[in-house]
């Protein structure tokens, strides 16, 4: 029998920081049992991952969420507020937060560690389909939620109400659950909502990702931060053969030897581990800075 | 051939842009905004309204 391979320590670390982080930005415990959620002031502040703010538990604002709301709302063209914590939490990690800090992309890990039969690496299409992200990010976050508003010029969150299936997870099926009104509310939208989450599951277990991979909005804009923030990769031109075993090792298929700040990395480290003459540092080194501090 | 550094003040303004962002949204208003709708259960989002 095939001897199963030992989980890296680096991807220990990583999937108790994921539950961790997603205890806490859902640590709300009260609005579960109630059907409630938490109404207090830390939901001033942003979330650094995609965490839907109708979670029960949810502590935090989802940026997604804020930026659209401030966009939708009768006082705002534009929104500071919520795209200055996509920056700055952007600029710190990068996407560094698909991979550690975002409770949908724990779910899509271990949807992707449920055995099938042939497990994709990617899509017909591929480079077209990552581009999707994009569209998403400019149309339903952006310029419909801008520009299209009702009579008294309040406009809808587009992307949360169409597309965004952790709304879904995590506010809808726990409230249309523990609270008998909202079940006797549900229509046509829900059922949508819900087959894009079970979409969303499906694929998730057939290839690595999907959402992050193609939908996510906030993603897409953290994956302009890899090639300018704090935490990125680098490459170390003397040790690196070349040899593409990074690659392999990457569940999102990236050439880490020639992209090391590849829009699409998650920093899931992975090419790190894979990586024999470890050639792949971080950009800034933690232990020497300590070190010299 | 070897890469360009990136000269580490990028980073920094960034950062600096981004809280800068905070502050200015949170003088013109913003947070009150998004404080109201985090604290009311998003129908759209949840997929009933």
């Amino acid at each position: 029998m095939a001897e199963k391979k030992k989980m890296p320590l680096r991807q220990k670390i990583r999937l108790f920081v994921q539950v961790a982080f997603t205890a806490l930005s859902n640590g709300y415990i009260k609005g579960f049992a109630e059907g409630k959620i938490y109404k207090g002031p830390i939901k001033y502040a942003c979330v650094p991952g995609l965490n839907c703010y109708s979670c029960p538990g949810a502590l935090g604002g989802c940026p997604i969420g804020s930026l659209q709301a401030t966009l939708t709302s009768r006082q705002f063209s534009f929104s500071l507020y919520a795209l200055g914590f996509i920056t700055v939490f952007g600029t710190l990690f990068g996407r560094l937060i698909c991979g550690f800090l975002c409770p949908f992309g724990l779910l899509q890990d271990l949807l992707f560690k449920i055995p099938f039969v042939k497990k994709l690496r990617s899509l017909p299409g591929e480079r077209f389909l990552r581009f999707i992200r994009y569209v998403i990010l400019a149309v339903f976050v952006i310029i419909l939620p801008m520009c299209i508003a009702d009579m008294v010029g309040v406009g809808d969150p587009w992307f949360c109400k169409y597309i965004c299936p952790v709304g879904t997870l995590e506010g809808g099926i726990p409230l249309v659950l523990l609270n008998k009104a909202m079940r006797s509310a549900i229509g046509f939208l829900y059922t949508w909502k819900v087959t894009i989450l079970i979409v969303t599951i499906v694929f998730s277990i057939l290839i690595y990702r999907p959402f992050c991979r193609y939908i996510c909005p906030l993603g897409a804009i953290y994956g302009l931060f890899n090639k300018i923030s704090f935490h990125r990769y680098r490459i170390d031109e003397e040790k690196c053969t070349k040899c593409g075993v990074c690659q392999k090792a990457c569940k999102l298929d990236i050439p880490v030897y020639e992209k090391p700040d590849s829009i699409d990395c998650i920093r899931c480290g992975a090419c790190k581990d894979a990586c024999a003459k470890g050639a792949i540092t971080d950009a800034i080194d933690i232990k020497k800075l300590a070190k010299r501090l | 051939m070897r890469k360009k550094k990136l000269p580490i003040i990028v980073p920094i303004f960034s950062l600096i842009l981004g809280i800068l962002f905070i502050i200015l949204g949170a003088f013109r208003g913003e947070a009150i905004v998004v404080l109201n709708k985090a604290i009311r259960i998003c129908m759209e989002c949840i997929g009933i309204g």
